[in-house]
């Protein structure tokens, strides 16, 4: 799931909670959710150290 | 057989040599021309100077010339801060010069003096046709409507591979701060001389075939010296640019001058570090907005729980009156086992809404920076942003601390 479609869910989600007075059985499931895409957003912008280095020895040694 | 008077082609040479050094109007004259061919050897400077036809630009005339170092030194730093690019060849001039013969090496143009003005308007007059043409064709703005992807992280470079820009622009896009995630692949091209447009547009083509890995194009060149910039107001470059399916940005080192792909290039950048940079920068606005949102969320799901715990607390006070009502009808009814079913699923109902509520509250304590901020963390931030590195801050910035109650504000020693 790219960024642009975990955020498109996120605004809905916030927008949702926002404007109707949901049980809280739908609250639940609905911050869940959001708390899972929140992970997404951060996960597909962000690189873990690892990867980093991964990537920064591929482009010093072009021919490894 | 022996003709009388008959001379050596030295006494000749050495006639034609007296007469153009005794012959007005060919020493000091401004001459305009076109250089070509032209190279350094040792510290001297040779070049030939052409004049074209102007409808069939074959050439009409044509003299060797010489620059020597005593003048090259000074003419082509000049040059250099004039024009922003160094004497080359395949440019329109206006030099001093005299003419020199000499029995052995012929005809050649001693300059002693250039006019970059002349150059410069003629750079400038040539760009602005073909802006002008870029521009009836319909083309001349279509790459800077595009719109970047939101953010923009795969991208299509465009470089000498083992150009000092290329290096700056890489480190800077992989050690950002933010630990944003980007993917570059390198379209190698040459980025200088008189190959250097076509190159470009060689390795925009390879891109284009690719088009849909990529969020834009980078072409970016090393900073440090003055370079040629000539090739950078070429014609095919700028349309390939124009209309180029994906944004493009140029960082072609270069502070002061623009050239025609400044016109039609979706963003332009001083340097290659500066491009990394607006990169980064679109990848910081998305995070943030990713922490806004996360925000947003935690207060609305606090308020949301808030207000089912109120109406909670409201069902529960009425509820033995309700109870009761509802006990006290049913027995008419029905008898006693099914109001204890009743008492008890509303009982349950009750009970299961408050450890529902109780399980949110403890999943929203894990989305907020609240919770971080009490377990003794705190954020610190300069001019609003906030940072992970002490690197990030210069003696004398006044930084503030956020607690998890009040904030502190401080100046770095």
């Amino acid at each position: 799931m790219s960024y642009s479609e975990s955020l498109a869910e996120l605004e809905k989600i916030v927008a949702e909670l926002r404007s109707d007075s949901c049980d809280v059985d739908t609250l639940v499931a609905r911050t869940t959710r959001a708390a899972e895409l929140l992970d997404l957003c951060r996960k597909s912008l962000t690189a873990t150290e690892d990867e980093l280095r991964r990537v920064l020895e591929t482009l010093q040694n072009p021919e490894s | 057989m022996k003709t009388p008077g008959a001379i050596t082609l030295l006494e000749l040479n050495s006639r034609v040599a007296s007469v153009l050094g005794a012959a007005p109007g060919l020493n000091d004259v401004w001459v305009i021309g076109e250089t070509s061919d032209l190279r350094r050897s040792g510290p001297h400077c040779y070049l030939e100077l052409i004049d074209k036809d102007p409808d069939t630009g074959q050439p009409v005339a044509r003299a060797r010339a010489t620059i020597w170092a005593s003048r090259y030194m000074v003419i082509d730093s000049e040059f250099r801060r004039a024009t922003g690019s160094p004497l080359a060849s395949g440019i329109k001039i206006m030099v001093k010069c005299s003419v020199n013969y000499h029995p052995l090496y012929g005809l050649s143009l001693n300059i002693t003096d250039v006019n970059p003005e002349f150059t410069l308007g003629d750079l400038l007059r040539r760009r602005r046709e073909l802006i002008d043409r870029l521009t009836r064709e319909g083309i001349i703005e279509l790459n800077r409507r595009l719109v970047w992807a939101v953010p923009p992280t795969r991208i299509a470079v465009i470089s000498a591979p083992g150009a000092a820009g290329y290096g700056d622009f890489i480190n800077q896009l992989y050690t950002n701060p933010a630990r944003l995630r980007f993917t570059t692949e390198l379209f190698p091209a040459v980025m200088q001389g008189e190959h250097c447009a076509e190159s470009v547009v060689d390795a925009l083509g390879r891109i284009a075939a690719r088009s849909e890995e990529f969020d834009g194009v980078v072409i970016i060149r090393g900073g440090g010296a003055t370079g040629d910039l000539a090739a950078f107001d070429d014609y095919a470059l700028a349309a390939h640019i124009a209309m180029f399916p994906l944004p493009v940005m140029i960082g072609i080192g270069h502070e002061r001058d623009i050239t025609l792909l400044d016109y039609v290039a979706n963003q332009r950048v001083k340097t290659p570090t500066a491009a990394a940079e607006w990169l980064i920068s679109r990848g910081t606005e998305a995070l943030e907005r990713v922490r806004v949102l996360g925000a947003a969320l935690f207060d609305t799901v606090n308020s949301a729980i808030q207000r089912s715990h109120r109406r909670l607390e409201n069902i529960a006070g009425s509820l033995p009156a309700l109870a009761q009502g509802v006990l006290l009808r049913a027995s008419q009814r029905v008898g006693p086992s099914v109001s204890q079913t009743i008492e008890m699923a509303v009982t349950n109902a009750v009970r299961h809404r408050k450890e529902r509520l109780t399980a949110l509250a403890a999943l929203v304590d894990t989305l907020s920076p609240e919770a971080t901020l009490r377990r003794g963390f705190s954020i610190t931030r300069l001019n609003g942003r906030a940072i992970s590195d002490s690197a990030e801050t210069t003696s004398g910035d006044t930084i503030q601390t956020t607690l998890a109650t009040g904030t502190i504000t401080s100046i770095v020693k």
